[in-house]
């Protein structure tokens, strides 16, 4: 049925959006962290959102409804910002370096407070369009009524 | 004269054929039984194929397997409105049966 396409479109959408909110959380989890196992302090993390078509394959081809140019967000990468590290002086820090710096996180609190509502509120878009699917889809069974 | 429209008229035949009615003085000519014919059996089995969706996502959920809760509520959602919908195609179906049923001879 062709409202559960769109539910499925709003689905990936909402796994889009809660992997982004897991980054952020990670970001602001991690504003303070110095050490990594990779060496060096936490980098900001971010997705790369991508639109992938929604049916695949054969399906694809056959399909009449228009479906063919539907499109699904997948989260295809997860970047690293490279900006430098913020530096703050605290000689007493043990991973203070020669002189006395220690490279904190490049991740700014505030900035990533700002994505978490637009990560929120895209969210709560796409539970609104799923609802909406989901309404349409119960005012046709009244036809029948 | 001869009456045969409600033969081909009435469509409760299709959705719900009898099981073995078929030879009983031609009430059902155009379904086969063994056949396609019978939608109302098929529409059953993806209703309950979409409902045992939902109840492995639920299952999932609860044990930890998976901790992706919208998917869960999307299968509940669909199950819920193609049960819905089987429950329209039931009730349309009944009440013409019961609208021929209460016909005067």
């Amino acid at each position: 049925m062709d409202f559960f396409t769109s539910m499925d479109v709003s689905s990936s959408g909402m796994t889009a959006e809660r992997t982004r909110m897991n980054l952020i959380s990670s970001n602001i989890a991690n504003a303070n962290s110095t050490r990594t196992p990779e060496g060096g302090p936490y980098k900001r993390k971010d997705p790369v959102f991508a639109a992938v078509p929604a049916t695949a394959g054969f399906n694809a081809v056959l399909d009449r409804n228009g479906n063919a140019n539907l499109k699904k967000v997948e989260v295809t990468q997860i970047r690293e910002d490279q900006s430098p590290p913020r530096l703050q002086y605290d000689p007493t820090h043990p991973d203070a370096d020669a002189q006395g710096y220690v490279a904190l996180p490049n991740v700014n609190v505030i900035e990533e407070m700002a994505d978490m509502v637009s990560a929120t509120r895209a969210y709560e878009a796409n539970v609104t369009a799923a609802q909406a699917a989901k309404s349409m889809a119960t005012k046709t069974l009244d036809l029948l009524r | 004269m001869e009456i045969n429209g409600i033969n081909s008229g009435a469509g409760i035949s299709k959705v719900i054929p009898a099981n073995g009615a078929s030879g009983a003085n031609g009430i059902n000519p155009s379904v086969q039984p063994g056949k396609s014919g019978n939608f109302f059996e098929e529409l059953v089995g993806k209703v309950s194929d979409l409902q045992a969706q939902a109840d492995d996502k639920i299952k999932n959920m609860v044990t930890g397997d998976s901790k992706e809760l919208h998917e869960v509520m999307m299968a509940v959602e669909k199950a819920n409105i193609s049960f819905q919908f089987l429950t329209q195609v039931r009730n349309k179906a009944l009440d013409a049966y019961q609208e021929i049923m209460k016909m005067q001879v």
